[in-house]
């Protein structure tokens, strides 16, 4: 608990206007659910945007190895799976999740109350 | 193993031996089973093409990033800093011919700088290629800031530097082809451009 609680004070501190690269956010939000390794993190990334990211293999590496160097994701074993190398969300890197989707979800907010949204999401 | 799995991990040893060494075997999997994966036959070939496209792009920014991690500067501006090195030639001649003709009243044209082989390299070589990869970094940090291509953010942040330099490079290359009336080395006629005064007297081999 008091790690989480630290990691919260660290991002509020370090936290200013710019956030996540749109490909780490994706990246992170893949793996909110559970560990996954490369092409799982892909199919889920295609899945979640309703295949608008299509994701290439060279472009995903680019950014696990800039999210680990962050630290908001690490590398796991998997004793079933040792073809594949799987990842999953560092304590900061949920806190970073969570805090991305914060804003985000405040920002749906304000553009309902203004009726900006495009119609087919207005309703949701 | 299919022959086009096999050429991309040919193509893999591009990327530096660190990232190579860390991530290769995993992209060499990763790209194995997108391609498995997918049923479609003109799919696989999207998918093929689209790593090749974007492989050169990504290799660079391995390549840069390992500059960055030793100097403690962003991608962009090495590569600003890279593209700006490319054009010193450029304004170090120019400014040893003002000075000549300050000094001596005569333009520094017998000298080996306005040699046409030289002047090839420092007045359309190097602009062309700092401009090259400035635009390249540019570009591809726009598209990585942008979820569709069609939407590319015009001005990525942090970019000023690379998007200074593209167009200083860009109007040198401009001069180099529209720019006419110069005094090239051996007297061109009027209505000359660098250009053509360059690759005629390199093709006529005049050593005059």
């Amino acid at each position: 608990m008091f790690d989480i609680v630290f990691f919260d004070i660290i991002n509020c501190m370090k936290r200013s206007f710019n956030h996540l690269p749109q490909v780490a956010f994706n990246i992170l939000l893949a793996l909110a659910l559970k560990p996954r390794h490369g092409y799982e993190i892909i199919q889920q990334i295609d899945d979640d945007s309703d295949g608008k990211i299509k994701l290439g293999a060279g472009a995903l590496y680019s950014s696990i190895k800039q999210l680990r160097e962050s630290g908001l994701i690490e590398e796991i074993d998997m004793p079933d799976d040792t073809r594949r190398r799987y990842y999953k969300l560092s304590r900061e890197g949920e806190i970073t999740l969570k805090h991305e989707l914060a804003y985000y979800e405040q920002s749906l907010k304000v553009a309902r109350s203004r009726h900006v949204l495009p119609k087919t999401y207005a309703s949701r | 193993m299919p022959l086009v799995n096999k050429l991309y991990r040919k193509l893999l040893l591009l990327y530096p031996l660190s990232y190579r060494t860390a991530y290769g075997k995993e992209i060499a999997n990763t790209f194995d089973d997108m391609l498995a994966n997918e049923p479609i036959v003109y799919r696989r070939l999207i998918i093929i093409l689209k790593e090749l496209l974007m492989l050169p792009g990504n290799v660079a920014e391995q390549y840069l990033n390992s500059i960055q991690t030793v100097t403690n500067i962003s991608l962009q501006n090495s590569v600003a800093l890279v593209g700006f090195l490319l054009l010193i030639p450029f304004f170090g001649a120019s400014l040893l011919d003002e000075l000549s003709e300050h000094l001596s009243g005569a333009h520094a044209f017998h000298t080996w700088i306005w040699s046409p082989f030289a002047i090839g390299i420092w007045i359309i070589l190097l602009p062309a290629l700092s401009m090259f990869i400035s635009l390249t970094i540019y570009t591809l940090t726009a598209i990585r800031k942008s979820i569709k291509v069609s939407k590319v953010v015009m001005y990525p942040k942090g970019s000023l530097p690379l998007a200074i330099v593209t167009i200083l490079s860009a109007s040198i290359l401009a001069l180099a082809i529209y720019q006419k009336d110069v005094n090239c080395l051996h007297a061109s006629p009027d209505g000359t451009t660098f250009l053509q005064c360059v690759v005629t007297n390199i093709t006529t081999h005049d050593t005059k």
